[in-house]
């Protein structure tokens, strides 16, 4: 593989691999470090997928994800995530159904940023707070009159919906 | 994990990457890359020790068995600033540059080094042209004799060397002849040096450094060692010969031949020299050159190719550029590229024929230039044939060929007869019971034919 291909290759998928990684499980610097790997293992590989089809490479990198990410959790005795092949397949399961093969990553993203826009002024707040300010579920709490409970619930609710939303859009 | 549990966790994830950082792995996947391929080096080298030191060990061995290694110029090459020109017959190892030995046969050979030294190589004499240490030229006599006319310039030197010590010098006339001297089972080389202008400087092997002037003649020599059991028996003049294998039969049934056969086949050179520019040829050859001409002129009038020509150039430029790796590593990725580059090429030459076949003009030249440049090698080729003299040359060189054929065969044969008469002797003393412990001739390593 050439400089300028492994290049495009990590340009293009590095945002899907590390979300990948942090679905599965991984920690945001194992995430980082497994991922990185990954497209090692990618440059290394004698016949990669042609880069032209996007969702065979997306596939190929995600099952070396997934493959470095259970040797890493097998290495660490003490992992905190329990992974077995039937949780594996279960997690591969879902995300195929939310991001279907032949829709890019780009698409996902711009259909979240749709299915955000389409949310309340609390729950967009209350998103940011959590996601981009760092905001801890006790400051949360106090700021939006909520116990802390009662912030971990509405999170939850508001991603239930957004996953709504963004099938709803894929199935359109 | 329920699924639920995985779709909650999927979403989260996607927030996170959303309002996180813009992630850059390229530059630790680079780093890791790089890492890896230093690590695979180290091993390599590991290997390349070893297979080193078996090689050592080989080539030791083989030191020990006098067998003659012939020297191949490595692959890759740093480019060489100064060409080599070499003029007159003579047998050259690999393509013509510093590291290639030189064998001459019957006639002596003219090479130029590094535009100052100019070197008369004598007949039957073997040199190996040395890699260039800083400014100084330097060439490895083993055998015969050079004549070295060395042009005097104060930042480069030049020295010949030999087994039995070298010869520097900056500027001066001189020849250097080594020969081998035999005693009983010990040979020894010797160095002979005559200097016709100027002055050089001996060094022998011992370090001890001797200045000689001109018109003087001075000799060195190499410690005496123990000839190898091939060379023993069968007469001093087989014996040189085998030692050294340049050397060929200066008289004789077979050198009278091969010499006959030399100048035959230079004759036949002159004469198809003479053909082709003779004057029935020159009418035909004018025609085939002003049709290339017109061409050559209809390709410049036209836009289109020069077009493609500007392509061509920035592509052949882009192929230049495109850094050949030094390690294993890096040829997949370099093969990519110019795989790429030769792809791109060939398309271009494909606009190119395709603009010959749309441009009539073009392709009248074309086809013109094409016509009589047949016409020119048919009738050449038929002039060639009717050739009385060139046929008689011609039909000489063949019996020429078959006679040396025959006479090596026959030497082969004598060979042969040699080796079974010795070895029916011993078989009969050996019978005999006369003499003990002798060994029997070893017919199974020699070649007979």
């Amino acid at each position: 593989m050439s400089r300028f291909c492994l290049e495009t290759l990590v340009q293009t998928h590095q945002r899907e691999i590390l979300c990948y990684l942090r679905y599965m499980g991984a920690d945001s610097h194992v995430a980082e470090d497994l991922a990185q790997e990954t497209f090692v293992v990618a440059w290394e590989h004698k016949s990669p997928p042609p880069a032209e089809q996007e969702h065979r490479c997306r596939g190929w990198l995600r099952g070396i994800a997934r493959n470095l990410f259970l040797t890493h959790c097998r290495k660490v005795k003490r992992s905190p995530v329990m992974v077995n092949s039937e949780t594996v397949n279960l997690a591969e399961d879902v995300w195929a159904e939310v991001l279907p093969a032949e829709e890019g990553w780009m698409v996902l993203a711009s259909r979240l940023n749709e299915c955000l826009s389409g949310l309340s002024d609390r729950n967009r707040q209350l998103v940011a707070d959590r996601y981009e300010n760092n905001r801890s579920r006790a400051d949360m709490a106090s700021a939006h009159s909520l116990s802390e409970d009662g912030v971990k619930t509405a999170l939850r609710r508001i991603r239930e919906s957004l996953l709504k939303c963004i099938q709803a859009g894929s199935r359109a | 994990m329920s699924r639920r549990d995985h779709q909650d966790r999927l979403v989260d994830s996607l927030l996170r990457d959303r309002h996180g950082p813009e992630p850059d792995l390229l530059s630790g996947v680079q780093r890791r890359i790089e890492e890896r391929k230093r690590h695979r080096r180290i091993l390599r080298l590991g290997w390349v020790g070893a297979l080193g030191a078996a090689a050592a060990v080989l080539w030791f061995l083989a030191a020990g068995q006098q067998v003659e290694v012939v020297e191949r110029p490595p692959v890759e090459r740093p480019p060489q600033e100064e060409a080599l020109a070499l003029k007159g017959i003579a047998q050259v190892i690999g393509p013509l540059e510093r590291g290639s030995t030189i064998k001459t046969g019957e006639e002596e050979a003219t090479l130029n080094l590094g535009s100052y030294a100019s070197v008369r190589i004598q007949p039957h004499s073997t040199v190996r042209v040395e890699k260039k240490n800083g400014e100084e030229e330097a060439l490895f006599l083993r055998s015969g004799e050079v004549i070295c006319d060395v042009e005097k310039k104060p930042e480069a030197g030049f020295s010949v060397k030999s087994d039995a010590g070298s010869v520097k010098v900056v500027g001066t006339v001189f020849s250097v002849k080594v020969v081998r001297e035999t005693k009983e089972c010990m040979m020894r080389k010797k160095l002979i040096c005559k200097v016709l202008a100027g002055a050089v400087l001996m060094v022998g092997l011992n370090g001890v450094t001797s200045r000689v002037e001109a018109m003087d003649r001075r000799e060195m020599h190499s410690r005496w060692e123990k000839m190898q059991k091939m060379f023993r028996g069968g007469g001093m003049e087989d014996m040189m010969r085998k030692m050294d294998p340049a050397a060929k039969p200066q008289s004789g049934a077979l050198g009278v031949l091969v010499t006959e056969k030399s100048i035959l086949n230079k004759k036949i050179e002159v004469r198809k020299t003479e053909i082709q520019q003779s004057e029935e040829m020159a009418a035909q050859r004018t025609k085939a050159i002003k049709a290339i001409a017109d061409y050559f002129t209809a390709l410049e009038e036209s836009p289109q190719h020069k077009e493609l020509e500007q392509k061509m150039t920035l592509l052949k430029e882009e192929q230049k550029a495109v850094e050949r790796p030094k390690t294993r590593e890096g040829y997949r990725e370099y093969w990519n590229q110019m795989r790429e580059l030769k792809r791109e090429e060939q398309e271009l030459k494909r606009e190119q024929v395709e603009l010959h076949m749309a441009d009539p003009k073009l392709a009248t030249a074309y086809k013109a230039r094409e016509e009589t440049v047949a016409a020119y090698d048919k009738a050449l080729a038929e002039a060639m044939e009717k050739d009385e003299a060139l046929k008689a040359l011609i039909k000489e060189a063949e019996v020429l060929k078959k006679q040396i054929g025959l006479v090596q065969d026959e030497e082969r044969v004598a060979e042969a007869a040699k080796w079974q008469a010795q070895r029916e002797a011993w078989d009969k003393r050996k019978k005999g019971g006369e003499e003990k412990g002798e060994k029997a001739p070893d017919l199974k390593n020699k070649e007979l034919f």
